[in-house]
């Protein structure tokens, strides 16, 4: 393996590092959660039920 | 040449280059390092959903149904088909910033995700540049036909002479690199809403609103309206599935899963939904499908130079955005000699197909959208696999190292590079799609009327893919799904 590539093999461990530590702390910002999934069931129930009372 | 050479040996751990490396998407991107909140990734989207395509698929939506029924069926086939889009795209390459292409590696191994490549991106961008380079044509032709006083000819010379000098105009754009295009776009996208403005401002002051919606279907090929709307619902959901290539990618480079959500419903959805919308009124009001004819007759002689000039132009941006999105995925998914090829060299053999179609396939315009439709066979499954695998298979989580490490011995590395399953759930998606409803000939099952056939192959693709994996992948190098 070169220095190049050794190199990079520590860029990429370094970056999962930082992805595991958010994983284990548990502290991923802006997280999709139960109130997102459920405001975009919503939305498309509410805009395709509407649109379709009104167009068809 | 490897992904660290394409570094640079020197770059030391955190140093531009490897920031560079990864915005190029041969690394993950960390949060810190994306640039993108929820207002700029809607900007962004939006821009690439205000192109002339938004005029030419509300046109295609006039000939099945009227205004009232065309407005439903385009908000619910976005609305359903970007959503679908965005969950299986947009949540995971923003949790974790992986290019789109790489990530699909935990869905169909590191081969299969180049063979999805060439059928999803590959194909879908060489049609588009293909009908936007005779859009291009059209516009042209329309526009000398108005000053001149004559007769447009939308399948004469003058339109393939003006859609070869399109696309090698794109071409020239391109590879002069992304700050060609950004330029184009920061003047494009906002004239373009003011176009989209104008043109409905001229719409409503020739007819009322209420006159419009009691309009009819410019050529409905059923005489069952109900299956007529399903049609323009099943072109919508097209639409809505058509951005599956190019938005991932995009995602990955906002701060957070939510931001590379949500932005998509306003942007995206928006955007498209405004588009066609104007491109319907516009269709079905003055007569026509194809907004080159129909522009030039909404506002007399100047307003219809000035509009065709526009969209001509305005059909290159669109054109240089999907080619430059495809060609930077394509080396980023490509082999060593792919990656050897000059950029304006990979950049010219991409246009020779779409050359190729303007030339001897001038008609494909005018029946664009059942390209379009069939691209939905391919999109619908992709969507449907990539919910099941990351949401319920992996429950959102993925292997890093095992995505970007060495793939001769990835824990994604399944057989040979291709995930069988992955494939197998592909084509079940693909022959339910085609079962349902045949896009050449607008024949379709009697379920079509109820389900459409977008829904149910993004549904048997998913779960084929999930029950199959369940089953059989398991051991090493099977895709490292999690148990119990």
């Amino acid at each position: 393996m070169s220095e190049t590539d050794k190199a990079w093999a520590r860029e990429l461990e370094r970056r999962i590092e930082i992805y595991d530590e958010i994983e284990a702390k548990g502290s991923w910002q802006g997280r999709m959660g139960a109130v997102d999934y459920l405001a975009l069931l919503g939305l498309t129930v509410v805009l395709v039920a509407g649109f379709w009372i009104w167009g068809v | 040449m490897t992904n660290a050479e394409t570094a640079h040996g020197t770059a030391t751990s955190g140093s531009p280059e490897y920031v560079e490396a990864a915005e190029r998407g041969d690394l993950p991107l960390l949060p810190r390092e994306r640039l993108w909140g929820f207002w700029e990734f809607t900007y962004a989207n939006s821009a690439l959903a205000i192109a002339t395509w938004a005029f030419l698929i509300g046109g295609a939506v006039g000939l099945f149904v009227g205004p009232r029924e065309g407005i439903a069926a385009i908000v619910i086939g976005n609305i359903i088909g970007v959503i679908l889009t965005a969950l299986a795209t947009c949540v995971p390459a923003g949790k974790y910033g992986v290019e789109q292409f790489t990530l699909l590696r935990s869905q169909f191994g590191v081969n299969g995700s180049r063979l999805v490549y060439f059928l999803a991106v590959v194909f879908l961008t060489m049609g588009w540049i293909a009908v936007l380079g005779m859009m291009f044509g059209r516009s042209i032709d329309g526009l000398t036909a108005l000053v001149s006083g004559g007769e447009a000819s939308p399948l004469g010379p003058k339109v393939m002479v003006a859609a070869i000098g399109a696309i090698l105009l794109t071409w020239f754009v391109v590879a002069k690199g992304p700050t060609s295009i950004k330029v184009f776009n920061m003047v494009i996208s906002p004239a373009l809403v003011l176009l989209m403005g104008w043109m409905m401002y001229l719409i409503l002051s020739h007819h009322s609103f209420s006159d419009l919606m009691a309009m009819k279907a410019l050529e409905p090929p059923f005489e069952d309206n109900t299956l007529n709307f399903i049609i323009a619902v099943e072109v919508n959901l097209a639409a809505g599935f058509s951005w599956w290539p190019y938005i991932g990618n995009l995602g990955r480079l906002t701060k957070n899963e939510r931001t590379a959500f949500w932005p998509n419903i306003l942007g995206i959805f928006g955007a498209a939904t405004l588009g066609e919308i104007v491109g319907l009124l516009g269709s079905v009001a003055l007569g026509n499908s194809d907004p080159t004819i129909w522009m030039a007759q909404v506002g007399g002689i100047t307003v219809g130079v000035i509009a065709l000039g526009f969209v001509a132009f305005a059909n290159v941006t669109s054109m240089a955005n999907i080619l430059y999105t495809s060609v930077v995925g394509l080396r980023q998914i490509g082999t060593t000699a792919m990656r050897r090829i000059r950029w304006e060299t990979l950049l010219f053999l991409f246009c020779v197909v779409p050359l190729i179609l303007v030339v001897f396939y001038p008609t494909m315009y005018d029946g664009f959208f059942i390209f379009l439709v069939w691209t939905s066979a391919l999109n619908s499954a992709l969507a449907g696999i990539g919910i099941a695998d990351y949401f319920f298979l992996r429950r959102q989580k993925l292997d890093l190292k095992a995505l970007h490490g060495d793939q001769s011995r990835s824990p994604y590395r399944f057989m040979g590079g291709f995930n069988p399953i992955g494939i197998v759930a592909l084509v079940v998606g693909f022959l339910v799609y085609i079962a349902i409803f045949n896009p050449q000939t607008l024949e379709s099952a009697p379920i079509f009327k109820y389900l459409t056939a977008s829904l149910p192959s993004c549904l048997a693709a998913g779960l084929v893919h999930f029950v199959l994996t369940r089953i059989f992948a398991k051991g090493d190098g099977w895709g490292n799904y999690p148990r119990g």
